[in-house]
């Protein structure tokens, strides 16, 4: 994807570039963004990552080989801003940075029960029932590692080998947290479900179809 | 992995990918980029082929010559032209230039990334890929100068395809309907040996172009949503 910089661009011809084929990805990396900034924070904070990623993204235009998707490529700079951010924001009081780039590969004990699974039994249609913001709440409280695996390869599209270059994992460690991150994010889901009476709903109506029978 | 673990996947992987198409607000940030990277003002029309560079140069040469002489006379004798010179291209020129100049153009891999790209374009997010206030007229179906509001080049995989949205109820008539699979109303066009899916909203004209086989412009004419279908 990326080849040796060279002195033949000049700004404008960097700048048409950047317009033409990165620009139209700044809403991919702004929805991706407000996926990784705390609930807590505003838009603004998803927006100035995103700008700074863009910024970095124009510096470097000559590396992005010209007619290949830069998605991945600017995700990867999405990730590392957005871990250098973090490094500088969370450091602890022994001086000791919070390490987000090693995810604790899940063993038995947090493997997802799959517990509330079977309250799902039409998991297409419940689904449906959650709005975006739902949907992006839950994310958020997944853990960083299987976070990106979803905004990766099932928000953005990206295969699991682009997953996997992206975030410097094996393509088998992004399949395993591709399928536990899908239970936690159902977990979660199921929550907010049970918060709203949507479960009982469907429990009573399955109850009435049965007593129809 | 039982049947149900699939289903529960499935719906799963298909709710998260809903999120792509989350609209977002990008108008403080398209500000401060063009504050950080100020956007080239794109050339205004490029001769569409080479071979009529040449040609170009004259005609705007003899055109300018007029123009001076026209305006001298204008002044001279205080009465105003009656008319103002619009910028107009057909859509099978658009095209062209849209291929030709691929700097200038919104690139969309994806179905979905045409539709955010014309979204964008619509609704004022994005400026159009050429000079803002660009009229088009349909090539040989109605005479007259529409609006441009969205144009853009989609990858597909038989090949690269155009897609353009222009303003006016009159801009193209019923041709060739398609009987498309989706039951939305395509017209079918030819212009020059290449296919061209006309689709209709409203006072919006949709035109798919490209070397590719009518039934992919088809399939991305019925996809993309625009003006009141997007509500």
């Amino acid at each position: 994807m990326t080849k040796p910089p060279t002195d033949s661009h000049t700004d404008e011809t960097r700048a048409k570039r950047f317009y033409a084929e990165v620009w139209p990805e700044a809403e991919m990396l702004m929805r991706t963004a407000i996926s990784l900034t705390p609930a807590s924070g505003n838009a603004a904070e998803a927006e100035d990552l995103v700008q700074e990623t863009l910024l970095k993204a124009y510096k470097a235009i000559d590396r992005l080989e010209p007619g290949t998707s830069p998605k991945a490529w600017l995700l990867t700079m999405l990730r590392r801003i957005w871990i250098d951010r973090w490094r500088k924001r969370e450091r602890r009081p022994d001086g000791h940075a919070v390490d987000l780039e090693n995810v604790a590969e899940p063993s038995a004990e947090t493997e997802p029960s799959g517990e509330y699974d079977a309250d799902w039994a039409d998991p297409q249609a419940l689904m449906s029932r959650f709005g975006d913001q739902d949907i992006i709440d839950a994310l958020r409280l997944l853990p960083e590692g299987y976070r990106w695996a979803l905004l990766l390869v099932d928000v953005q599209s990206l295969s699991v080998e682009e997953a996997a270059e992206t975030l410097d994992v094996a393509p088998g460690t992004i399949k395993s947290r591709l399928h536990r991150g899908r239970a936690m994010l159902r977990g979660q889901l199921h929550s907010y479900a049970s918060e709203r009476g949507w479960l009982g709903d469907r429990a009573d109506a399955v109850q009435k179809g049965k007593g129809h029978e | 992995m039982s049947e149900h673990d699939k289903q529960l996947d499935q719906a799963t992987r298909d709710r998260l990918a809903k999120l792509e198409s989350t609209p977002v607000d990008l108008s403080r940030l398209e500000q401060k980029m063009a504050d950080e990277i100020p956007r080239p003002q794109p050339a205004r029309q490029q001769p569409r082929r080479a071979a009529t560079q040449g040609w170009m140069r004259l005609a705007a040469a003899i055109l300018l010559m007029i123009g001076i002489a026209g305006a001298s006379y204008y002044a001279f004798f205080g009465v105003g032209p009656q008319t103002a010179i619009a910028e107009t291209m057909t859509v099978a020129e658009l095209h062209d230039h849209l291929l030709n100049d691929p700097q200038e153009a919104y690139l969309a891999n994806t179905i979905d990334q045409a539709q955010s790209l014309i979204d964008a374009q619509l609704f004022g997010k994005q400026s159009l890929p050429i000079i803002d206030g660009t009229h088009v007229e349909s090539c040989c179906l109605v005479e007259g100068e529409f609006p441009l509001r969205a144009a853009l080049v989609l990858k597909q995989p038989g090949g690269i395809a155009t897609i353009i949205i222009a303003q006016g109820e009159d801009f193209a008539q019923p041709m060739h309907p398609i009987d498309h699979p989706s039951g939305i109303e395509l017209q079918g066009h030819d212009h020059a040996g290449m296919p061209m899916v006309m689709r209709n909203n409203g006072d919006l004209w949709m035109c798919v172009m490209g070397e590719i086989d009518a039934d992919t412009l088809a399939d991305v004419a019925a996809a993309i949503k625009f003006g009141e279908l997007r509500e």
